[in-house]
């Protein structure tokens, strides 16, 4: 008897130290160098890109301040070899080449991939450069070009900003060669990286992470319960607060909003309006927030698809018992023009 | 005593029920990711964000002969192509690797464009299910116009494993609209 006790006793030990083993192990991996508000505070800084260089706001500087002082912007596609822009001055240069508007949308940028580095982070995201018409009118507008930026990020004082950004353009492609050695595993974590700290200080408005997540997920929420409205727009509607107004047709209350989303076309599987850039910003009541919009025909059966609208929303949110809600949604055609904003 | 306090007793109780079976969809939600350990968590969120805009990355470049996508999958992971004759369905390590190299692929290829990716935990925290739209767009291929190719939704069933959250399962829809308001055109279809 005393000797099963003891076996049992040398057993169970031999069972804790495989677990101390295993969590030996794991607090030996590299633990999670950003937190949930860096990931949040990168995205931002990859989708106000898109309006500072569509706007060329403030003389071009809204683009230059997304860089650190230092920070480059590589254009691979431009002209043989490349071309590089470092400092303000040239970086603003740039964002106020070409075709801009206070209401211009262009740079549709998604799949924001984010890793922590050694002080700071890297990403990787898609850019669809589209050129819509004026009025956003899908009839002239069409895809331009578009392909992936390349992302080294800082965390400064003033938030995160980018050190570098490199444009590749998309291309063909080629078929897959098979390796030389296949990798069986997933990739394990960036080794060595270091704990970013984090600059966010100050008396200004702020939003949690929560607050952020349940934004994000309130606006991805909109295309599904207007696209595929399954339930007369009741869904949509009750995206909005009791009082809120949409704009363009101006439509008040959440019958009226329901009705509107049942009068648009619908179906299960239908998927019409796009949504990107998604910036977000504390405000004194709530919060408010801007997106890019493409509408597209996604042609059935093999047909051609289309671009149909284009355009950006600006919304303002309010938290309610039920989650945060629109309060007001606002969509705005998208236009060029030379007028700085 | 009086049966008063019984019966406020009563309508607290009452109360609190109706409190935890009248929650709006996305408060549930928010009550998911704020509960206790083992529950749902913000970095989850975020996550299973990052897990979706990987696959893109994967699926386009094919790297690591397709391994890159289909290390995106639990082992006994399922991609459902329902635009594909009779609803297509791979599984398993290898025949997603094979979906993932199929065709032109590269690192600068950029073709499946995903947004509006809505999350829902499960009641569980190691769990959880989402959709995301995706337009699959021609950009930069050679001898072709840049163009919106197609486009639809995934709906998607995550797990958290300890390798981090995978993808259970991934269905894709084509976009498809039942219902056309009349007197306006309709596209091509």
């Amino acid at each position: 008897m005393a000797k099963r006790k003891a076996a049992t006793i040398v057993s169970l030990g031999l069972i804790v130290l495989a677990f101390d083993g295993t969590s030996a192990q794991r607090q030996t991996s590299p633990t999670p160098l950003l937190d949930v508000l860096d990931y949040l505070e990168i995205e931002q800084l990859v989708y106000r890109y898109g309006y500072a260089l569509d706007t060329g706001a403030d003389n071009g500087f809204a683009y230059a301040d997304l860089y650190t002082a230092d920070g480059t912007f590589t254009g691979t596609n431009q002209g043989p070899s490349g071309r590089t822009y470092q400092g303000r001055e040239r970086l603003a240069a740039l964002a106020r080449g070409g075709k801009r508007g206070p209401n211009f949308v262009s740079h549709y940028v998604t799949n924001v991939v984010i890793e922590p580095v050694p002080g700071g982070a890297v990403g990787r995201t898609y850019v669809g450069i589209l050129d819509i018409g004026n009025g956003g009118n899908g009839a002239k507008s069409r895809v331009d070009h578009g392909g992936l930026y390349n992302d080294v990020y800082a965390n400064t004082p003033e938030g995160w900003r980018f050190k570098s950004r490199t444009y590749f353009e998309s291309t063909s492609g080629a078929p897959v060669q098979p390796p030389p050695a296949m990798l069986g595993t997933p990739q394990a974590l960036r080794a060595g990286a270091a704990s970013v700290a984090s600059a966010r200080s100050g008396s200004r408005p702020r939003l949690t992470a929560e607050d952020y997540i349940e934004i994000q997920q309130l606006v991805a929420r909109y295309p599904f319960a207007l696209d595929q409205n399954p339930d007369e727009g009741l869904s949509y509607a009750n995206l909005f607060t009791p009082d809120a107004v949409f704009r363009q047709p101006r439509t008040e209350g959440r019958q009226n909003l329901a009705t509107m989303a049942s009068r648009a076309p619908h179906g299960p599987r239908y998927t019409r309006h796009f949504l990107a850039n998604h910036v977000i910003e504390a405000a004194a009541d709530g919060a408010v927030g801007k997106q890019y919009l493409v509408a597209v025909d996604i042609g059935e059966r093999g047909q051609p698809s289309s671009i149909f609208l284009g355009g950006h929303y600006e919304d303002v949110y309010a938290k309610t018992p039920e989650g945060w809600r629109f309060r007001t949604r606002t969509f705005i055609a998208s236009a060029t023009g030379t007028e700085a904003k | 005593m009086s049966e008063r306090p019984l019966t406020i007793g009563l309508a607290i109780a009452i109360l609190a029920m109706l409190a935890f079976t009248v929650v709006p969809a996305q408060q549930q939600d928010t009550d998911l990711r704020r509960a206790g350990p083992g529950a749902f968590t913000d970095m989850d969120h975020i996550e299973i964000q990052q897990l979706v805009r990987k696959s893109a990355w994967a699926l386009d470049s094919g790297d690591n002969y397709g391994y890159a996508y289909a290390d995106l999958f639990t082992p006994d992971g399922t991609f459902v192509g329902t635009n594909q004759p009779n609803g297509r369905t791979y599984q398993g390590r290898d025949q997603l690797a094979a979906v993932a190299r199929g065709g032109s692929r590269g690192a600068t290829v950029q073709s499946h464009f995903t947004m509006n990716h809505v999350v829902k935990p499960g009641a569980d925290g190691r769990s959880a299910t989402g959709r995301a739209y995706v337009v699959v767009m021609e950009v930069g291929v050679a001898g072709k116009s840049n163009r919106v190719n197609h486009g639809g939704h995934y709906d998607d069933e995550y797990e958290k494993t300890s390798w981090g959250w995978r993808f259970r399962r991934r269905t894709y829809y084509e976009s498809k609209a039942d219902v056309w308001p009349a007197g306006t055109p309709r596209p091509s279809q």
